[in-house]
């Protein structure tokens, strides 16, 4: 579907470019933001450029380039969601957070996580062309808008960044092959999603609900596609998977503004 | 006889005094040091910061607690204000700085200062010391002005200090806009502690 002039040899500069495209724009945005990140990362958030966007990256290539077994691939996304999301929690341990209270939320949120990458890779290869950089745009403009209201304004650059990269590279995708060639794109940015959600959940004021709207929005597609697959037009699936992705992202948006309008004073300029 | 019985006597006391006195020399100083434990409800830390460089928006920390040993030569001092308490008249902002953008306060729960070193001045203590804020550590001096001690109505010995002195917030990685709000905060710092 939508891949009708995508070649393997088009899928494979597809696997190499997007990670370093969506690992260059997080790091621009990052730094953007927050600065250079120090070594060893001081602030949570200094993992992500630092270990987290290399690990996946690595992933990410390793996967492109070489054609694993399928659980074993699978075996490895989920992995790298589980210690992305440990890494994140490890500086509030146990300060803030005890450890087993940590321990519960690594696994209650990397399960889910990393059950998320597989069902997106499925999703990833049935569903070509342009709709899933659309959702992924979508998904990151409302997951800034979130992370904004929820407080964490340094790492909303990071956040529309990966948009922009996402945009930018299916711009370039157009121009030389006449379509947008998403092959590994999508796990990818599923896991620096959860990283930018466990970030704003557990160091600023993202509410768990619209942390897990944001998590669950990209999967959504998957929903569409395992119901009306093969029984509509292809514009409708495409349709039907935007509309599944943006409604938990329009939901968490609304909750978000209604909970930052509900705070008094209306009025907040730093 | 009689007087070589008294003696060794003083002897022995002054063997056995040296014998058990040695190692409790340090208690015999603890002793000599008073230790007054910082009353929270008679403390207070504010910090101002300009905005847009054209005003100061005041803050505070409502939980405070720290305690100040002075004895014969030496003088320690310890404080500790809670980032969660933050508290700058805005709801938003409060929330706004209690996050990963300004105090990170889930990550780092307590701003402390640990007296490395002092010198007495009259009523003025000099103070070296190490500030912790936001993860970075750094040795500041600041000049503990006493303001008074003496016996309370309720029967508690109280001692009050004040101080003001500034950083730079960049120092300590807090560099969030930093060209909308100011890089000095001024710091004012004002408790009373109660002899334990």
């Amino acid at each position: 579907m939508g891949n009708r002039c995508v070649t393997g040899s088009v899928q494979k500069i597809a696997v190499v470019v997007w990670p370093i495209m969506i690992g260059v724009g997080y790091c621009i945005g990052h730094v953007f933001a927050q600065g250079v990140p120090q070594w060893p990362p001081l602030i949570a958030s200094e993992w992500m450029p630092t270990v987290v966007i290399p690990a996946v990256l690595i992933v990410g290539l390793a996967c492109g380039f070489h054609q694993f077994a399928w659980w074993f691939e699978d075996a490895i996304w989920v992995a790298i969601t589980i210690i992305v999301i440990a890494i994140l929690l490890r500086p509030r341990v146990p300060q803030t957070l005890a450890l087993d209270h940590a321990v519960a939320w690594v696994v209650g949120l990397g399960l889910p996580g990393g059950l998320f990458t597989i069902v997106l890779s499925r999703a990833e290869r049935r569903l070509q062309g342009c709709t899933i950089p659309a959702v992924i745009m979508m998904v990151m403009a409302g997951s800034a808008t979130c992370l904004m209201m929820g407080g964490y304004a340094t790492l909303v650059p990071s956040a529309l960044s990966v948009g922009g990269a996402v945009a930018f590279g299916s711009l370039l995708s157009i121009c030389f092959f006449c379509t947008v060639v998403s092959y590994g794109l999508v796990r990818i940015c599923q896991v620096l999603l959860v990283g930018q959600l466990v970030l704003g959940k557990f160091y600023a004021e993202l509410p768990l609900t619209e942390m897990v709207l944001l998590g669950v929005a990209l999967p959504a597609i998957s929903v569409v596609l395992l119901t009306i697959i093969g029984q509509k037009p292809y514009w409708q699936i495409r349709f039907w998977c935007v509309v599944a992705s943006g409604i938990p992202v329009l939901v968490a948006v609304a909750m978000s503004g209604l909970k930052y309008a509900a705070t008094a004073p209306k009025s907040y300029n730093f | 006889m009689k007087q070589a019985i008294l003696v060794s006597a003083s002897a022995v006391i002054i063997m056995v005094g040296l014998v058990v006195g040695l190692p409790g020399a340090h208690s015999a100083q603890s002793i000599n040091s008073t230790k007054f434990n910082i009353d929270g409800s008679h403390a207070a830390i504010y910090f101002r910061i300009t905005h847009l460089g054209m005003s100061y928006t005041y803050g505070r920390f409502n939980e405070v607690s720290g305690s100040v040993l002075i004895g014969v030569g030496t003088t320690s001092f310890d404080l500790a204000a809670m980032t969660a308490s933050v508290d700058t008249n805005n709801e938003k902002r409060d929330k706004h700085l209690r996050n990963a953008d300004f105090f990170n306060a889930k990550q780092f729960p307590s701003i402390t200062f640990k007296g490395t070193g002092s010198q007495s001045d009259g009523d003025v203590l000099h103070v070296t010391g190490e500030l912790q804020l936001h993860g970075i550590t750094r040795s500041i001096p600041i000049h503990l002005k006493k303001m008074g001690e003496g016996e309370d109505p309720w029967g508690n010995y109280r001692i009050g200090y004040a101080t003001e002195f500034t950083i730079k917030r960049s120092d300590y990685k807090m560099d969030s806009m930093l060209g909308t709000i100011g890089d000095e905060v001024d710091i004012m710092v004002s408790f009373e502690g109660i002899r334990e």
